[in-house]
């Protein structure tokens, strides 16, 4: 069994969670829209035998993290500025991340803005824009008397974003777990991340960064992705044939190809 | 290929063509036959100003090629009786030297009261050979039937329509997940495929009845092109959701109702395809 330790950080008078395991160089993991750090639980279990660190926080409002002072964020900036301080009181002033949908965004944007110390990225279902989704119609549904069966389509709708290879019971599990989800948190993460716009800001990006796909995921536009591949110098995209929106959770043997991945970026 | 018959079009079922090269001659040709000499068809230099590579192909060219292709196949020379209808979108310029093929997706099969024949419907895609869409539409043509007094043919796939919401309405009988999803439901779900659409009356769980009107019309409808339903209906999972949220299917009426019965609306999708694969042999 890998030994798991839980901190409770003070970030701004605030109660930040984050779980470590192993030893070597430091792994930041952020998870999706509205879920928590249980997302990571496997690779959490699985990537320190291959000589990493991996650090696994709560965004502040999920989880076991307190909500921030001013209710739920809207603004990625605000996780991204967050992380950086939990690595720092972590002692992880250099580290590699990886991250999955709002969480690849705030990867993309850690590497951007904090290129002297993100040494490696890995930026699942995630662009520099979102063009797919309105700000407008994601407000509405904050009012949750608008959005009758939320945890339905929740639930369904996971089912329908993982990728074509996930067995169904694994999808439905996953999708159980989305469940857990406080709505109004989920839809300002989804406003958060249809509002960052970091195309002006891939050029600062001077880390090794790979942008993954699932070739089955509708949330992301995959022209959107490699737009984004393409602005970054010396990008790799890999588009995963069968798997959709949420890699770590739907791949069996995800912290094996998570590590081949860093392990390439870092050679 | 062996001569088809009425029977033989199940919704579904495809069809690709050989390959066939625009000429610049051909080209030349159909501004003669057509009378549309548009510079852009019939001046190389033209069409360079306006940034195309060569004279452009007439979009009723494109048209006119798959008939010959599907005149190539040799399936329906014999049997088909009339082109019905067609409507079309261009999706991309074809111009000399191109060369392109169809994939032809039956979307419904009727046989005519009178028996000996029936409509079928296609949709069609005419693609370059480096996948590139040149257009697609759907188009309806009488075909004749082998055997005149043979049954409906596949009611099971004739979605919208009251005979198939009959059928649909026994399946949902036995699904719980469907009358889970409207236990608390009073009104009516309409189901539109393309241009036919029908009405499931609802009350706390089971379907009272199925037809093309209600007394108090549809609470919502759930609608979507012929090519979307018999998509959904024989892919390998049901990924209703994803479809929708790529915009193959939308709502019109109430969608307040229409979100809450979000789960008695993907388990309704699987009674479709159950009763679909029925239809499949």
């Amino acid at each position: 069994m890998t030994r798991v330790e839980g901190r409770y950080l003070e970030i701004d008078g605030r109660i930040g969670f984050v779980e470590t395991a192993g030893d070597g160089d430091p792994v930041l993991c952020v998870h999706t829209a509205g879920q928590s750090g249980v997302q990571w639980r496997r690779t959490l279990a699985a990537l320190p035998a291959y000589g990493y660190r991996v650090i696994v926080p709560d965004l502040p409002g999920h989880g076991r993290s307190d909500e921030p002072a001013g209710g739920p964020v809207t603004d990625l900036g605000a996780y991204r500025d967050w992380l950086l301080r939990v690595a720092t009181e972590l002692g992880a002033d250099r580290f590699h991340v990886v991250g999955c949908s709002i969480g690849g965004k705030i990867t993309l944007d850690l590497a951007a803005s904090a290129p002297d110390r993100v040494t490696a990225a890995v930026a699942m279902a995630a662009d520099a824009r979102n063009s797919r989704w309105s700000v407008r119609s994601l407000e509405r549904s904050l009012e949750d008397v608008s959005s009758p069966s939320r945890m339905d389509r929740t639930y369904y709708g996971t089912l329908a974003a993982v990728g074509a290879d996930v067995p169904p019971a694994r999808a439905a599990e996953i999708a159980r777990m989305h469940r857990r989800e406080d709505p109004i948190v989920s839809t300002s993460d989804l406003i958060a991340w249809t509002r960052h716009d970091l195309r002006d800001r891939l050029g600062a990006i001077a880390s090794p960064l790979r942008l993954v796909a699932g070739a089955d995921d509708f949330w992301i536009d995959l022209s959107g992705v490699e737009e984004t591949a393409r602005a970054i110098p010396g990008c790799r995209l890999d588009v995963l044939p069968g798997v959709g929106h949420y890699p770590m959770e739907e791949i069996d043997d995800f912290p094996a190809v998570l590590a081949g991945w860093l392990a390439e970026l870092t050679a | 290929m062996t001569l088809l018959y009425l029977e033989d079009f199940r919704p579904g079922r495809r069809f690709t063509s050989g390959v066939r090269e625009i000429a610049a001659d051909d080209i030349a040709a159909f501004a003669r036959l057509s009378g549309d000499a548009n510079p852009v068809h019939t001046d190389p230099a033209f069409a360079a100003g306006h940034g195309f590579a060569g004279p452009l192909a007439h979009g009723p060219l494109g048209i006119a090629v798959v008939f010959g292709l599907l005149h190539d196949l040799g399936i329906v020379d014999g049997t088909a009786i009339a082109l019905l209808d067609l409507s079309w979108r261009f999706r991309n310029p074809l111009v000399a030297g191109d060369s392109v093929r169809f994939e032809m997706t039956v979307t419904r099969c009727r046989r005519s009261s009178r028996g000996d024949a029936g409509v079928v419907n296609r949709h069609v895609t005419l693609a370059r050979t480096d996948g590139t869409v040149v257009g697609e539409g759907d188009t309806a043509f009488l075909v004749s039937a082998r055997d005149p007094q043979g049954p409906p043919t596949y009611v099971e796939r004739d979605f919208g329509t009251p005979a198939w919401a009959g059928l649909l309405a026994g399946r949902l009988a036995d699904n719980a997940e469907f009358g889970e999803g409207t236990a608390t439901f009073d009104g009516s779900i309409g189901l539109a495929a393309g241009r036919e659409s029908v009405q499931l009356r609802v009350y706390k769980g089971r379907v009272l009845e199925t037809g093309r009107w209600t007394p108090s019309g549809p609470t919502f409808t759930l609608h979507g092109e012929e090519l979307a339903w018999v998509e959904l209906a024989d892919a390998p999972r049901n990924d209703f959701i994803a479809r929708s949220m790529r915009g193959a299917f939308g709502v019109t009426g109430n969608t307040y109702e229409h979100l809450r019965l979000h789960k008695a609306i993907v388990a309704t999708w699987d009674s479709i395809r159950a009763l679909a694969a029925e239809g499949a042999a």
